[in-house]
């Protein structure tokens, strides 16, 4: 076959929240480059056209940091995410080892999730 | 997962949230507007086909690179079955929806890519034909929907890509980073993009040398952002607002008519991973071509051939319905139908089965280039007269008729069922007549005209393609006629 099993050319990423991990998503190589472009550059959530809902976003190695603007919970920020990565092509994948982290957050932070 | 279901399909779309702009309005949710709703509605019904025993051979293939069963829109296809699998899908998805196959001209273009990158790769050494297997591999393994594009806008046809008051009317790099490439521009009548979860996109004709700007080809996400989608918006559009649930009001109820966007890319990064042309104008004609010898085929040869039997099926119960089916006359105008439509057919069958490996050593196959144009170029204007004679055989009612639900209306209601009854009752008459107002006066004559390519680009390819003076030769032999001689050596004897 063309195209080995070890050599897909598709890459893991993990949402976190805080320390912990809330979803695991695999997508062609170039994937998360795209996600982090879409939040720096043109300062847009895939999927999420509102102005404004990047409050900041910054990369530092293999993790792109990202806050929400306004109040979101835990379960809210995780199906934003999640809508965000099947629109940018990353599709839920379980026991993906995670070569890029998304860390995100509400920016204001009284709203806890239950 | 490389084959999911109807229902898994729609699932992923509750979840796209692509830019469309549908007749003044953003739209959110692509089930929740009637519009963009037929456009999903008909990629369901294209993945359900999938899943059908009666329908796996034709809609089902065996992926050259994993081994893995695939939806046969995501299938290169490597061999003279696959070709001829491919035209009969299009048939098929015609005959089932009445309009798109919103993932016949991804897969086209992906048979062109495999074909162009393998070569590339081979002459300049590039990773294209690597790249574009991982990307393939990735699509068939998440089934995706993939649309393709093609044309651009093309502004002020004098003058050539750069030569344009706004570069963008044709789709161009704007920047080259280490990790991919940022673009802008227009692709214009691109059907069933909004519904994809990606799109291939390849330039829209032949380059020069100074036009390395515009050759690209790449896969990109339908929701990425940067891309818009604005829809088109028609007669069709605005009676499927106003009937909203209604659909049975309407000549395609579940499906519509062909939906297409103008996609705009504004400063879309696409990482290298997705890029399978960038600068080589060389090959970014051999693209297109190799796109067309296969959309012809298909597009032309079976997907109209299609349509063609619907509206064949239709116009046979129109004249039933008012007692004429026996009319000789009518008889033949309906046999004039068949033969247009099933000549388009034997077009496209005999392009397959005339297809072959290209490049050689590629293991990629396409359609015979000339049996294809002359699908096309035949159901060009095959098209215009079958949906002449559906007009003419299901009459001026077919555009001349009430709403559906006045039928059922207290006042007038009992009057129009005592004006249209005829040799059936008038519901049956008013529903046929509004399916085939859907075709006679609708939106696929000039889409079928223009879909492909337009009539002339295919009388072009038969300058290219045909050997006059072969055939000249050959008449000149049956004749007995002498070969010409040169005026000066005539003197000299």
């Amino acid at each position: 076959m063309v195209v080995k099993e070890k050599d897909t050319g598709l890459e893991g990423i993990a949402v976190k929240i805080g320390d912990k991990v809330w979803g695991t998503y695999q997508g062609l190589a170039g994937t998360f480059a795209t996600f982090a472009d879409g939040c720096l550059r043109k300062k847009t959530l895939a999927g999420f056209h509102q102005k404004g809902l990047i409050s900041g976003a910054a990369v530092k190695d293999k993790t792109l940091s990202l806050t929400l603007s306004g109040n979101h919970t835990r379960p809210k920020l995780i199906e934003m995410m999640d809508i965000a990565l099947q629109n940018i092509g990353a599709y839920p994948a379980k026991g993906v080892n995670a070569a890029y982290f998304i860390g995100v957050k509400s920016e204001d932070n009284t709203k806890k999730g239950r | 997962m490389a084959l999911i279901t109807s229902q898994q399909y729609l699932d992923s779309i509750k979840k796209m949230k692509p830019r469309v702009y549908v007749g003044g309005k953003w739209v959110k949710n692509l089930l929740e507007n009637p519009v963009t709703k037929s456009m999903v509605m008909a990629n369901a019904a294209i993945y359900d086909l999938a899943q059908e025993p009666e329908s796996k051979e034709i809609m089902i293939a065996t992926s050259h690179l994993t081994g893995e069963p695939i939806n046969r829109n995501l299938n290169v296809a490597r061999n003279i079955h696959d070709l001829d699998m491919r035209q009969e899908m299009a048939l098929l998805t015609s005959q089932v929806v009445g309009t798109c196959n919103y993932r016949c001209v991804g897969c086209d273009a992906l048979n062109s890519v495999a074909a162009t990158t393998w070569e590339m790769d081979r002459d300049l050494g590039t990773k294209y034909n690597e790249r574009f297997n991982k990307w393939l591999a990735y699509a068939q393994k998440n089934d995706l929907a993939v649309s393709g594009a093609i044309t651009d806008a093309k502004g002020d046809r004098k003058k050539r890509p750069t030569q344009q008051a706004d570069k963008d009317v044709f789709l161009n790099l704007v920047e080259k980073r280490d990790d991919g490439i940022v673009v802008s521009g227009y692709k214009v009548s691109q059907s069933g993009a909004i519904g994809a979860h990606e799109t291939l996109v390849l330039p829209g004709g032949g380059l020069k040398d100074d036009e390395g700007d515009f050759a690209l080809a790449f896969a990109v996400q339908n929701s990425v952002p940067g891309l818009s989608y604005i829809c088109q918006y028609n007669a069709y559009s605005a009676e499927r607002e106003m009937f909203g649930d209604e659909i049975e009001e309407l000549g395609n109820p579940i499906y519509g008519q062909r939906e297409t966007s103008t996609m705009v890319f504004d400063k879309v990064f696409i990482p290298w991973e997705r890029v399978f042309l960038c600068g080589e104008t060389k090959y970014a004609g051999r693209m297109v071509t190799r796109f067309a010898k296969a959309h012809r085929m298909n597009c032309g040869g079976a997907c109209k051939v299609g349509f063609c039997d619907v509206i064949i099926g239709g116009t046979m119960l129109a004249a039933e319905y008012i007692g004429v089916e026996k009319v000789p006359h009518i008889q033949e105008k309906i046999i004039d139908m068949v033969r247009l439509s099933e000549t388009s057919h034997a077009c496209a069958i005999a392009a397959a089965m005339r297809g072959r490996e290209e490049p050689k050593g590629s293991g990629v196959y396409l359609p015979d280039d000339l049996f294809g144009n002359a699908a096309k170029l035949n159901i060009a204007h095959g098209f215009w007269e079958v949906i002449k004679n559906a007009g003419d055989i299901g009459g001026g009612l077919v555009v001349t008729m009430p709403r559906l639900k006045d039928l059922e209306d207290p006042e007038v209601g009992p009057t129009l069922k005592k004006v249209f009854g005829a040799a059936a009752p008038a519901e049956k008459r008013l529903k046929v007549a509004k399916f085939l107002q859907h075709w006679a006066a609708g939106l696929h004559g000039a889409g079928t005209w223009h879909g492909a390519g337009a009539p002339q680009t295919q009388r072009f390819m038969f300058t290219v393609l045909t050997d006059f003076e072969k055939k000249k030769k050959m008449a000149k032999k049956l004749m007995g006629m002498k070969e010409d001689v040169a005026p000066k050596a005539a003197a000299k004897k």
